[in-house]
């Protein structure tokens, strides 16, 4: 029986696909609508998003112990934000599937709000998790605000290659500051988790901090840029790096929601006195200073 | 008012694990569930080495983040401390396995069957357990022995019928459970004699379960 913190093993890949389908399809619905605003340019896109949330949705029932039972996830809103993500969801989905058939302001702007308070009450659902320290850390709900917005727009960069014409610069703009926000969020995240986590954690997101901030954000602005500048192919180009911005955020996810999810581990903060000594110092097993 | 705490005098846990047996004898937990275990601690380098056996579990916390993040509620706390499962509400999202920091909460899914190819033994197949199948389930302080010493006049902590089997069975007298808003209680006098701490105090759970380390000077 191990003592130090050790990989939580309840949320497995379904919870992951909630996190990832349902953050890419809520960061989609704001990057489209933010992008090519209340009109008709944004209707497939919002509507394939209301298809994502709801597999991710789909992961989470097939994740419940008693999927019968699923309407008691709508009774704890006063607190729960599992129940919230529950409510927004409900409201989420149709509006979105709706603004598909008939995109206007009148649907299209709600979508963009309920989906920027879905990605919002995803990164909550963490934050209230105190028995996770890479969960707990307030510096979580911009990294996984600001991967949400990067992932939907990888996305949409992604379905934008079947379209005619250059990439509009809004859309390069939108791309570029969300990437450049969700590298500022990611550092955050690693700096506050330096004394917060377990040491395994610390290291396991160190490892791919590298390859993460230069393949997931250096290389794909990079591509970015250069495709606009593109007068053929670039849509292609844009579209691979849409691709990887979407696996990037993913594998963030990955690691941040499964590998590098260590409880809390056991402590005492002093130790008896045994065989006639004296009380001596705690210990807290896996964690920096133990 | 009523609050139910545990303590656990660590001079005087040996790490027997009686407790553990106790509990799951008394609740028929399934393989791999124990709400009650005892943690081996081994630290410090030679000559310096230290040992400490600690009583883990569910720690029915003062403000516990299982009850906030529940989303269904079927995890409540009484007015008396306990934190409860109703696990007919439950929708075993496990939620609240992972906002526990004390690792207390467990889902099962599968038939109880302690050894895999076999068939199933008389004793798992008469205590199933069904309504915790799928749900959240951890160690409820004996709840069902709590109220029913209540309801006839005995006093948790004092009459083993009342009070939870693992300090019941405890051979060193190391758990002490009773009332800590009772200064006649056992565990206001262990408590006041003692120094103590709770596990994860720092994440503003107050937890119900205290660590005795010494004797107050």
């Amino acid at each position: 029986m191990s003592i130090g913190p050790t990989q939580q093993r309840y949320w497995d890949w379904r919870a992951l696909g909630n996190f990832a389908l349902g953050g890419a399809g809520g960061g989609m619905i704001v990057a489209s609508v933010l992008v090519f605003g209340v009109d008709t340019e944004s209707a497939l896109p919002v509507g394939l998003a209301a298809v994502l949330i709801s597999l991710g949705l789909g992961c989470v029932f097939l994740k419940l112990g008693r999927p019968l039972r699923f309407l008691n996830v709508f009774r704890n809103p006063a607190t729960s934000w599992m129940s919230r993500e529950a409510y927004i969801a409900t409201l989420l989905v149709p509006v979105a599937a709706l603004s598909f058939f008939y995109p206007s302001n009148l649907l299209l702007a709600p979508a963009a709000l309920l989906a920027g308070a879905f990605l919002y009450a995803q990164a909550r659902i963490l934050t209230a998790c105190r028995g996770i320290p890479a969960w707990r850390v307030s510096q979580i709900v911009p990294l996984l605000v600001t991967t949400g917005l990067v992932e939907g727009a990888g996305m949409l960069l992604v379905l934008g290659s079947f379209a005619q014409g250059p990439i509009p610069h809004l859309f390069v703009g939108f791309v570029l500051l969300a990437l450049a926000a969700r590298a500022l969020a990611w550092k955050a995240y690693q700096r506050a988790l330096r004394q917060a986590a377990p040491t395994t954690t610390v290291r396991l997101l160190d490892a791919m901090s590298p390859a993460f901030l230069l393949g997931g954000h250096a290389a794909p602005a990079a591509a970015i840029a250069g495709a606009a500048a593109m007068t053929q192919g670039g849509p292609i180009l844009a579209a691979v790096a849409g691709g990887v911005m979407t696996a990037s955020g993913w594998l963030c996810k990955l690691q941040v929601v499964n590998r590098a999810a260590l409880d809390q581990g056991y402590a005492i903060a002093h130790s008896p006195a045994r065989g006639g000594d004296r009380a001596g110092p705690g210990t807290q097993p896996g964690w920096p200073g133990a | 008012m009523t609050r139910y705490v545990m303590v656990a005098d660590l001079n005087r846990c040996v790490g027997c694990q009686t407790c553990t047996a106790a509990c799951k004898h008394t609740n028929a937990t399934a393989p791999g569930v124990q709400w009650r275990k005892v943690v081996d601690f081994e630290f410090g380098q030679y000559p310096d080495v230290r040992r400490a056996f600690v009583p883990v579990g569910c720690m029915h916390c003062g403000e516990p983040p299982c009850v906030e993040v529940c989303p269904s509620t079927a995890t409540r706390k009484r007015e008396d401390g306990l934190v409860t499962i109703d696990y007919n509400l439950c929708i075993g999202c496990t939620y609240c396995v992972v906002a526990c920091p004390y690792q207390a909460r467990y889902k099962v899914e599968a038939p109880n069957r302690a050894y895999r190819g076999e068939e199933r033994m008389h004793h798992e197949e008469s205590a199933e357990h069904w309504e915790r199948r799928g749900v959240a389930q951890k160690c409820t302080f004996c709840q069902d022995r709590i109220d029913f010493g209540k309801e006839n006049g005995l006093t948790p902590g004092v009459d083993p019928d009342a009070t939870p089997a693992c300090a019941n069975a405890c051979i060193a007298d190391a758990l002490v459970f009773g009332d800590l808003d009772d200064p006649d209680s056992r565990v206001w006098e262990v408590l006041n004699s003692h120094e103590s701490f709770r596990m994860h105090e720092e994440l503003g759970t107050e937890p119900g379960f205290y660590y005795l380390w010494g004797k107050k000077t």
